[in-house]
C-alpha cells in the first residue's frame, strides 16, 4: 500500500490528480428501478477493449490479401497457440459490444436520457453504433471466406442505389468494380486504422460527456431515485460494473470454447453464390425488409425505397433530443416510448423472421 | 435519294447471302395440308434450307419457277419422291464429296456411306431388305439438324430413343432374332445416368460402342478395345491379368463378362465374393487359386474402406465439435484415391496389385483418425481450461458481491 501511495504522491506532484481524484470521490449514481440500465454501456465498452486487445494479437499474423488472407485466418485457428481461442473471441466480442449496444441505446432512448442537456452524448452514442457496425460489416470480409465475400458484394451493391454518388460510394467501397484483393486490403485499412481512430475520439468524448453530466434519471424513476440513498461511484458503482464485466467475460469464454467461430470455405470469385447469403444479424433487421418490398414502388425502385426509409428513420432518430419537447421539459413523452418499443419489435421480429428463412422464400 | 438506294442494295444482298433462296417449292408446299405441308414446315429448320443446297439438292426441279408444271418437270431434272432403296446413295452423292461437303461444313467427315456399308444396317440393305435402317431412319427425312442441335434425333441425350425406335420394337425385330431388351438395360446403366442425370455428353450411349454409320455388334474379341476405348486404364490390368487368356479361351467378352453390356451397373466390393451375390463366384470356387485371389482382395478392400468410414465419422464428429481438421481431410481424400486405385486394380486379379493402394488407404485413414483423437483431445484441454477460468471468474464474482456488501453494510449505531 505504501508503494501505491507514493506512486500517487509521485504522480500527483506532477499531474495535480487531486481534484480529478476529488470529483471521483464525490461522484454519485442514483439508485432506482432502471438502474441495470446504466451498466450496459460499460459492458459494450468492455468487450470494445476485448476486441482491441484481440485484433492487436490477429494482427500479428493476419495478411490482408485475396492470396493469403484465408489461409492466414485458417493459421492462426490451427497453428497459433491459443489462436482459436483469439479469433473466436474476437468475433464473439465483436457480436456481443453491438447487442449490448444496442441494450444501452434503447434503454437510453426508453429512459428519455437524450433530453437536453445530454444531447451530445445521445449523438457521439449514436455516432459510436455506427462506427461499431462499420467495424463488423468491414470486418466480416476479412477472413476471405466464401459466405463473408458474396454478402459483401451484396452489401456494397446496396449502396450503389444512393442517389448521385451510387456510383462513385461503389468504387470508393470496393477499389474497383467488383469485390476484389483491392477491396479486402481497403476494408481492412477501416478496420485497423481509419474507425478505430475516429471511434477512440468519439468514444473519449462520449466518456468524457457521460463523466461531466452524470447519470440521467427518467421521469418515471424521479421519486424513487429521490426517496433511496444513491451510490459512490468509486468504489460501489466501478465495483458493481466489474462484477458484470467478469459475467460478460465469463459469457465470451463460454462461446468462445464451445461454439468456436466457423471460418468457412474459401472465397472463389468465379463460383457461383451460395444460398442464404445473410449479412451479420445486425444487418439482418435491413436486408429482411429490402427482400420483402415489391420491385417497384410508386415507379421507383423498390431497394432505393427501402434504404431512402432507412437513412430516414435513422436522421429522426439522431435528432430525437430536438423533436422530444416534452421529455426536453422534464415531462412523460409517451409517443417516443411507443415508437422505441415499435422500433425494438420491428427490429426484433424482421431478425426473426430472416433467421427462420424469411418469408420470401 | 442514291444514297439510300445503295442502303437498299446493300441490305437486300447481304440478306440474300444469309437467307435461304426465295423457293418456289416451300411457297407452295407451304400453302397445301397434311404431309404435303408437314415436309415444308419441317424442312424450314433442316441443315440443308440453305443456298446452293434446299429441296433441288434431293429431289431435283427447279425452285425458280412459279408454275407448278414447270418447277416439276422430270424433264428439267424433277426426280421426285426417292425410293427407299435409293436414299444411301442419293445421300453418299453429295456426303462422300470430301470437295462439295468442304464448302458448307470443313469439318464434317465423308466417310459415312462408306462406313454404312460395313454396318450390320448396310448388309441387310444390300440383300435388298427394305426394312433395314437408311439415313433418314435416323436422321429424318425433312428436319435433318446437326449432331450438335439438342433437337435432333442424333444428339447424344436422344441417340437411345431413336435406336429404340426399331430395336426395342419386338415386331420389328423378331425377324432378325434380335433381342429388345437393350434399351431397358442400358437405360438402368451407368452410362445413360451419366449422360442424362450428370448431363455428361461423354458418357456413352449406343453409338459410342457400336459406332454410328457403321453400327455393328462389338466381337468378342473386341469387347476390351471398345470399353477400354474410354477406360484406358482398366484394359492395359486386365489384359496384363489371367483372365486375359482365360475369357477369350472360353470365348466370353472381357469386361462383359462381369459388368454386363448394356446394363453397365456401378461396381459393387460385393462383386468379389464366392456365393450367390458374387461375381467372381459365377466361376471361381473358394478352394481354387481364383478364388483364394478373390478373398484376399475382397478383405484388403473391406479392410480399407471399414478403416476410412470410420476415420470419416470421427473426422466429421471433430469438425462439428467445431475443430479445423484440413490435414485429416486431405488425409481423407488420399485414402479415397487409393481405395479407387485399389478397385481400379481388382482388373489385374492380383492380390498383390490391390493390397498395395489399400494398404496406403488404410495408412491416410489411420492418420485421419489420428488427427481426429488429438481433435477430440484439443477439445477436452480446452472444456477443461475453460471450466478453470469460470470457476476462478465464479469465484471472482463471488468475491466482488462480498466486499460490495461490506461495502455497503450499515454502520452500526454509535454509543
Amino acid at each position: 500500500m505504501a508503494v501505491i501511495q507514493r506512486a500517487y504522491k509521485f504522480l500527483d506532484e506532477r499531474l495535480q490528480l487531486e481534484p480529478l481524484a476529488e470529483y471521483a470521490r464525490h461522484k454519485e449514481v442514483p439508485r432506482h428501478r432502471y438502474s441495470w440500465a446504466y451498466f450496459f454501456g460499460g459492458l459494450a465498452l468492455f468487450f470494445f477493449i476485448v476486441q482491441v486487445c484481440s485484433g492487436i494479437l490477429l494482427l500479428l499474423y493476419y495478411r490482408p490479401t485475396a492470396e493469403a488472407g484465408f489461409d492466414s485466418v485458417q493459421f492462426i485457428m490451427t497453428r497459433v497457440r491459443f489462436g482459436w481461442l483469439v479469433r473466436s473471441i474476437h468475433s464473439w466480442s465483436a457480436n456481443l459490444m453491438i447487442l449490448a449496444a444496442f441494450i444501452h441505446m434503447f434503454s437510453v432512448f426508453l429512459m428519455k436520457s437524450y433530453t437536453r442537456p445530454r444531447e451530445l452524448t445521445w449523438w457521439t452514442g449514436c455516432i459510436l453504433l455506427a462506427l461499431g457496425m462499420g467495424f463488423g460489416f468491414s470486418g466480416y470480409l476479412l477472413p476471405w471466406n466464401e459466405l463473408a465475400f458474396f454478402a459483401t458484394r451484396v452489401g456494397t451493391e446496396m449502396v450503389h442505389k444512393t442517389p448521385l454518388i451510387g456510383d462513385w460510394l461503389l468504387r470508393f467501397l470496393r477499389g474497383g468494380d467488383d469485390v476484389t484483393g483491392a477491396t479486402l486490403t481497403r476494408f481492412f485499412g477501416f478496420h485497423v486504422a481509419v474507425l478505430p481512430m475516429v471511434t477512440t475520439f468519439v468514444l473519449i468524448a462520449h466518456l468524457l460527456f457521460v463523466q461531466r453530466q452524470g447519470m440521467h434519471v427518467p421521469a418515471s424513476a424521479h421519486a424513487e431515485s429521490q426517496r433511496r440513498p444513491p451510490l459512490r461511484f468509486v468504489p460501489n458503482f466501478m465495483l458493481r460494473e466489474l462484477l458484470v464485466w467478469l459475467i460478460g467475460l465469463a459469457l465470451l469464454a463460454a462461446l468462445a470454447a464451445f461454439f468456436p467461430w466457423e471460418l468457412g470455405q474459401k472465397a472463389d470469385p468465379f463460383a457461383s453464390a451460395p444460398a442464404n447469403i445473410k449479412p451479420e444479424w445486425y444487418f439482418l433487421f435491413m436486408f429482411e425488409t429490402l427482400k420483402l418490398l415489391p420491385a417497384y414502388i410508386a415507379g421507383i425502385e423498390g431497394e432505393l425505397v427501402g434504404l431512402g426509409a432507412f437513412g430516414l428513420a435513422a436522421l429522426l432518430w439522431f435528432f430525437v433530443p430536438v423533436f422530444d419537447g416534452r421529455a426536453r421539459q422534464g415531462k412523460r413523452s409517451p409517443i417516443f416510448t411507443v415508437i422505441g418499443w415499435l422500433m425494438i419489435l420491428y427490429i426484433f421480429g424482421m431478425t426473426a423472421l430472416s433467421l427462420a428463412g424469411g418469408l420470401s422464400k | 435519294m442514291m444514297l439510300m438506294a445503295l442502303v437498299a442494295l446493300v441490305t437486300a444482298r447481304s440478306g440474300a447471302a444469309d437467307e435461304p433462296p426465295a423457293s418456289s417449292c416451300m411457297k407452295c408446299h407451304l400453302s397445301l395440308t397434311d404431309q404435303l405441308q408437314a415436309v415444308a414446315e419441317a424442312f424450314k429448320d433442316d441443315i440443308h434450307n440453305q443456298p446452293r443446297l434446299g429441296c433441288p439438292a434431293c429431289h431435283g426441279g427447279n425452285p425458280q419457277a412459279e408454275e407448278m408444271q414447270d418447277a416439276m418437270d422430270p424433264e428439267k431434272g424433277f426426280r421426285g419422291t426417292p425410293a427407299p432403296l435409293q436414299i444411301p446413295d442419293l445421300c453418299g452423292g453429295c456426303h462422300q464429296n470430301a470437295a462439295f461437303v468442304k464448302q458448307f461444313a470443313p469439318n464434317l467427315p465423308t466417310d459415312q456411306l462408306s462406313q454404312y456399308w460395313t454396318s450390320v444396317h448396310g448388309q441387310r440393305f444390300k440383300t435388298g431388305d427394305s426394312n433395314a435402317a437408311t439415313c433418314v431412319s435416323c436422321h429424318r427425312a425433312h428436319g435433318i439438324m446437326s449432331v450438335h442441335d439438342t433437337r435432333s434425333p442424333v444428339y447424344p441425350t436422344r441417340v437411345v430413343d431413336t435406336c429404340a425406335s426399331c430395336h426395342a420394337d419386338a415386331q420389328r425385330m423378331a425377324p432378325y432374332k434380335i433381342a429388345t431388351n437393350q434399351v431397358a438395360d442400358y437405360k438402368e446403366s451407368v452410362h445413360y445416368h451419366a449422360l442424362t442425370v450428370a448431363n455428361d455428353l461423354s458418357a456413352p450411349t449406343c453409338n459410342s460402342c457400336h459406332g454410328s454409320h457403321g453400327a455393328t455388334p462389338p466381337g468378342v474379341q473386341s469387347i476390351a478395345n471398345v470399353c477400354g476405348t474410354c477406360h484406358t486404364r482398366n484394359m492395359e490390368l486386365f489384359r496384363s491379368s489371367p483372365h486375359q487368356e482365360a475369357f477369350a479361351n472360353l470365348s466370353v467378352g472381357g469386361c462383359e463378362a462381369c459388368h454386363s453390356n448394356h446394363r453397365v451397373l456401378s461396381p459393387q466390393d460385393s462383386w468379389l465374393e464366392l456365393g450367390d451375390d458374387g461375381v467372381c463366384g459365377r466361376c471361381h470356387k473358394r478352394e481354387d487359386r481364383g478364388g483364394a485371389a478373390a478373398i484376399g482382395m475382397l478383405a484388403a478392400l473391406q479392410l480399407a474402406v471399414h478403416t476410412t468410414d470410420e476415420a470419416k465419422d470421427q473426422v466429421a464428429r471433430a469438425e462439428r465439435a467445431g475443430m479445423l481438421m484440413d490435414e485429416a481431410d486431405a488425409a481423407l481424400q488420399q485414402a479415397h484415391q487409393e481405395i479407387i486405385t485399389a478397385r481400379t486394380q481388382l482388373h489385374t486379379a492380383s492380390v498383390a496389385a490391390v493390397a498395395e493402394p489399400t494398404g496406403a488407404a488404410v495408412k491416410a485413414a489411420d492418420q485421419a483418425l489420428a488427427g481426429a483423437r488429438a481433435a477430440f483431445e484439443e477439445i477436452r484441454y480446452r472444456r477443461t481450461g475453460l471450466l478453470v477460468a469460470l470457476v476462478l471468474i465464479v469465484l471472482a464474482c463471488v468475491a466482488l458481491v462480498l466486499v460490495i456488501r461490506q461495502l455497503e453494510r450499515p454502520a452500526p449505531p454509535s454509543g
